[in-house]
């Protein structure tokens, strides 16, 4: 016998390893690195939560009960996987593209995001997986008792319930997107899925070839009715358990959370269309084999619910019997854990947050309370959606009644297909049909099939069950209106779907659809003809980007809601301020929240927010603001314009004058090559004739020697009139400044030039006025400019008689030196060139300067913070004034 | 446009796929339910299986196959890529 102690040991160990690994998966999906756990393989697995303990103990109970029908379970699910194509692949579009959180939030989006929908699916939902949580806690609990004997099933159950509510709410909770994976809680149903078939197929393989001798000895003497139970194994009740496993695999709350919500690629049913049936295949081959020997080796009155555990524990195989405890116990957690998700996020989103919202409304500080009051109230349904079930536990006693809740629950949510496949097939089915075809359903549910499961101990006495509701025979709930040929099942299905298709697709016809409504059923049903997000259109209404704004800061989060309006808003060509609310932006909004709280949630809070109504005062203060707002911004953008057209424009500038410059430099090159080639070319000349001495006269040499010589010179100075230019340009000539006085520089520049003006007779006029008058210059430099005018004015000089003017006068700051010819001076149209390099009048052809001369001037009168310029008299007469900054008299200077 | 025009505007292989992923599902159907199923229900066995067992096991294996050969293919159809534009609603519709 395995001890208590080490099979608790072994239970621990294997929970606190999905703990870990759920955990591990999480950060790591946290981190980015989850690209496996997004495979088709890990999807296909999760969906195997429809393998609950129901079927890994129920199969070969209802095997040995009933023969092959167990299989039917399996191959409804089989046929909606096959034809994928057809209904699965649009439902998960449709998920996906409505961001569905749940099939109460599928059925209510469908039909005008109608809340009382969602709160009536939400409710028959959390009905169904009650009792349905309830066996797995029982199955749990027996199949411990099973191994250790007696133990306190209270106690059992309640540890058992606690752990997985909390890790529910450890993994399941983290996000508060209920449309997001659940990494974690993804990873640990895969390994528990695997954990079951492997156990379930090591103790078929065990019981086949270890104790049966082989496939061929299994079935032998073994009886026809053991194989087929009673009579014509295809019956109506085949159908009916067929079909309703089709359905529960579409409408149970934890198949579309897996199947659905759940699902990151479409692609991902294409695998799962084939490796789903496949799993399938693999938990029912053995279950027959497991049936017939549990009925031939086990005693008479053992458990068939029970056989998968006993049969090897009876063998003496407890090591077996231990990985097949493992295999019921993943089996029953997987179930408990997705469907607590499940139902959570449905009594969450249709009925806690929408009281909460209602109990808040009017609060509107700018927080993430509802993000809290969201995830709080999650937490809040898990642990009560899993205590439910313990409670139906307790309050059932743990009775046999239960086994038989898997297929009620079944029927029960079948209560959801007419609704949903109308829905998404039929553009007519409107939200008044649904609504009382689920409840017409649901009623007619649990009057023929739920309550009559109590055997009369709730609210249906034994005496209605006997004779019906107020004696009348017609109202037996196992025998409505006088069917009695059926099996209850059978009885119960014809009835309540029956009514409820009926009763969906009259009013259906007969009702009018609201306009959201009639849009949602054109969204749903042609989903695949449709580009998301085009052609939504929000009912007309004022709302406002701000108040948007703070619902969706309020439920998702500040951060979140500034990167989605930020990109709404860069969508509409806005920047850095909300995005205009127009109808496509309160739609994606809307869909974003309903990812959140549900379609209907989102749909009731966007349209308070957007809705129509009188503006209070504090919305229109608001509206102000926002308006004040905008306008600023938009002037903060109009000097912004305005300084960058400028900078452009002094761009535009610089770059011209870079240009003109570039320009310029090249024209100095050539000038310069050309200036320096004249003289070079006359030397090589001369030089070269008077390499052949013999064709040389004397006289000859003597001229040639003198032009040499002369170009010689010519040439020095041109080489350093270029240096001086250069290093001007270039700001690197050492020009000391000092006080000077400029009478004595004038009378030194005329005495330098005493014998040219002797040789070429010129008579020299000074008017100098107030001398000594103190200048700030380079007293050599300085020189220099009055040498290189004067000497201009001598050289160009036209006239028989020359007379050269020097004249000077002080005017506030500065001392002004005016030298004037009578020579014809310069005319005006040359007077813009005149200073630029290699620039000669129109007089210069008498003589054969560079044209650096005044260039040069300038530069240095510009380097001694004057100028040097041309000047017209009033009777058109040109003349040159040097301008030069005053100074005081040097201390010492004996004025 | 039309059914017909927008059915003829993908290519034949490809409606090819998706009529026989339908044909598998109806024949699925058919062949697991009664009427056609009690055809099956023999008191005879093979290698050692009884009958009915022996045919549900194979039929369920062969719709396995069918549609692990089918979904790759129906992956790749056009019906698939231009889901958004003209997807298979209308064939949806003829099913139900």
């Amino acid at each position: 016998m395995l001890s208590g102690d080490l099979l608790l040991g072994v239970c621990l160990g294997y929970v606190a390893l999905l703990f870990a690994l759920a955990f591990y998966v999480d950060r790591r999906a946290r981190q980015g690195h989850a690209s496996w756990i997004q495979s088709p393989v890990i999807f296909t697995l999760s969906i195997s939560v429809y393998c609950t303990s129901w079927t890994f103990y129920g199969a070969v109970g209802s095997a040995a009960r009933n023969g092959l029908e167990f299989i039917t379970i399996y191959l409804g699910p089989t046929l909606v996987f096959i034809g994928w194509w057809w209904l699965l692949r649009k439902l998960v579009r449709i998920g996906k593209e409505h961001r569905i959180t749940s099939i109460a939030d599928l059925i209510s989006s469908r039909y005008g995001k109608s809340s009382s929908i969602a709160v009536l699916v939400t409710l028959m939902a959390l009905l169904a997986t009650t009792p349905y949580i309830a066996l797995q806690l029982q199955s749990v609990t027996r199949s411990y008792q099973a191994i250790v004997g007696e133990v306190d099933v209270s106690l059992t159950a309640f540890v058992i319930a606690a752990g997985m509510a909390l890790f529910t709410i450890l993994f399941g909770t983290r996000n508060v997107d209920a449309n997001e994976r659940h990494h974690g809680v993804v990873a640990a149903i895969a390994v528990e899925a695997v954990i079951k078939l492997a156990a379930l197929l090591a103790v078929g393989l065990f019981v086949v070839f270890g104790v049966a001798g082989g496939v061929g000895s299994v079935f032998e003497n073994v009886d026809t009715e053991v194989i087929y139970g009673a009579g014509n194994i295809f019956d109506a009740r085949w159908v009916t358990l067929t079909f309703l496993s089709a359905t529960a695999i579409i409408c149970l709350p934890r198949q579309f959370q897996v199947t659905v919500v759940e699902n990151v690629d479409e692609r991902h049913l294409a695998t799962a269309s084939w490796l789903f049936p496949l799993y399938l295949f693999g938990m029912c081959l053995f279950v027959m084999p497991i049936a017939i020997a549990g009925l031939k080796f086990l005693p008479e009155g053992a458990n068939p619910d029970l056989y998968v555990l006993t049969l090897p524990l009876s063998l003496g195989r407890e090591d077996l019997a231990l990985f097949a405890f493992l295999g019921g116990f993943s089996s029953a957690t997987s179930m408990v854990i997705v469907a607590a998700i499940a139902v959570s996020t449905m009594v969450s989103n249709h009925i806690v947050v929408p009281i909460s919202l209602y109990l808040l409304h009017g609060r509107r500080e700018v927080s993430g309370d509802v993000r809290q009051i969201l995830l709080t109230s999650r937490r809040v349904s898990i642990a009560a959606v899993v205590g439910l079930g313990f409670l139906y536990f307790q309050a059932s006693g743990g009775s046999d009644a239960l086994a038989a809740i898997g297929l009620i629950a079944f029927v029960g949510v079948a209560q959801f297909l007419p609704s949903l496949l109308g829905g998404i097939f039929w553009r007519g089915a409107t939200r008044n049909g649904a609504l009382a075809g689920l409840l017409t359903g649901f009623v007619l549910w649990a009057y023929t099939l739920f309550l009559p499961s109590f055997g009369g101990s709730v609210i249906l006495t034994a005496d209605v069950l006997a004779n019906g509701l107020f004696g009348l025979a017609a109202l037996r709930p196992q025998a409505l209106f006088g069917l009695v040929d059926f099996d209850p099942l059978v009885h119960a299905v014809i009835w309540s779907l029956g009514a409820n298709t009926l009763v969906f697709m009259v009013v259906s016809s007969l009702s009018e659809a609201s306009p959201l409504d009639r849009l949602q059923g054109a969204l749903f049903v042609d989903v695949f003809r449709n580009r998301p997000g085009e052609t939504t259109r929000f009912e007309p209404g004022q709302a406002r980007a701000e108040d948007l704004f703070i619902l969706a800061q309020r439920i998702l989060g500040t951060e979140p809601a500034r990167r989605l309006f930020d990109s709404m808003a860069h969508e509409q060509g806005l920047a850095g301020v909300l995005p205009w609310p127009t109808d496509a932006m309160i739609v994606q909004l809307e869909r974003v929240l309903a990812g959140n709280v549900g379609a209907a949630s989102a749909h009731a809070m966007v349209a308070r927010v957007a809705g129509r109504g009188s503006i209070s005062m504090i919305e229109l203060i608001d509206i102000a603001d926002e308006t004040q707002r905008l306008m600023e911004t938009s002037r903060e953008l109009s000097t912004k314009s305005a300084e960058l057209t400028m900078m452009t424009n002094e761009l535009r500038n610089a770059n011209q004058q870079l240009r003109q410059l570039d320009l310029q430099k090249d024209e100095f090159l050539s000038q310069v090559s050309h200036e320096l080639r004249t003289p070079m070319t006359s030397i090589r000349s001369f030089s070269e004739i008077l390499l052949s001495p013999e064709t040389v006269t004397e006289e000859e040499r003597d001229r040639f020697m003198t032009i040499i010589n002369e170009e010689s010179q010519r040439l020095t100075r041109l080489l350093n009139e270029i240096l001086d230019m250069s290093r001007l340009d270039a700001g690197i000539l050492e020009m000391p400044l000092a006080p000077v006085e400029a009478g004595a520089v004038i009378d030194a520049a005329i005495d330098t030039l005493d014998g040219l003006i002797r040789k070429k007779q010129v008579s020299i006029e000074r008017q100098l006025s107030g001398y000594p008058v103190w200048v700030q210059a380079n007293e050599d430099r300085m020189q220099q400019i009055l040498i290189n005018l004067i000497s201009n004015s001598i050289k160009y000089n036209t006239s028989k008689q020359p007379v050269i003017l020097v004249r000077s006068e002080s005017h506030g700051d500065f001392l002004f030196i005016d030298i004037s010819d009578n020579g014809g001076g310069v005319k005006r149209e040359e007077a813009g060139t005149i200073f630029d390099k290699f620039s000669r009048g129109h007089r210069s052809d008498l003589d054969h300067g560079a044209g650096l001369g005044l260039s040069i001037s300038q530069a240095i009168a510009r380097n001694m913070k004057g100028d040097l310029t041309l000047e017209f008299a009033a009777d058109e007469t040109s003349f040159f004034r040097l301008r030069l900054v005053r100074s005081e008299a040097p201390a010492g200077s004996n004025d | 446009m039309n059914d017909e025009s927008r059915d003829l505007s993908r290519p034949l292989s490809d409606r090819k796929i998706s009529d026989r992923a339908l044909v598998l599902l109806l024949v699925g159907c058919l062949l697991l339910t009664p009427p056609l199923a009690s055809i099956f229900q023999l008191d005879i066995k093979v290698l050692g299986i009884p009958f009915t067992g022996f045919y549900l096991f194979t039929v369920w294996g062969g719709l396995i196959v069918g549609a692990a050969m089918l979904s790759r293919r129906l992956l790749n159809s056009s019906g698939w890529d231009n889901a958004e534009d003209a997807g298979p609603a209308e064939e949806v519709d003829s099913v139900d």
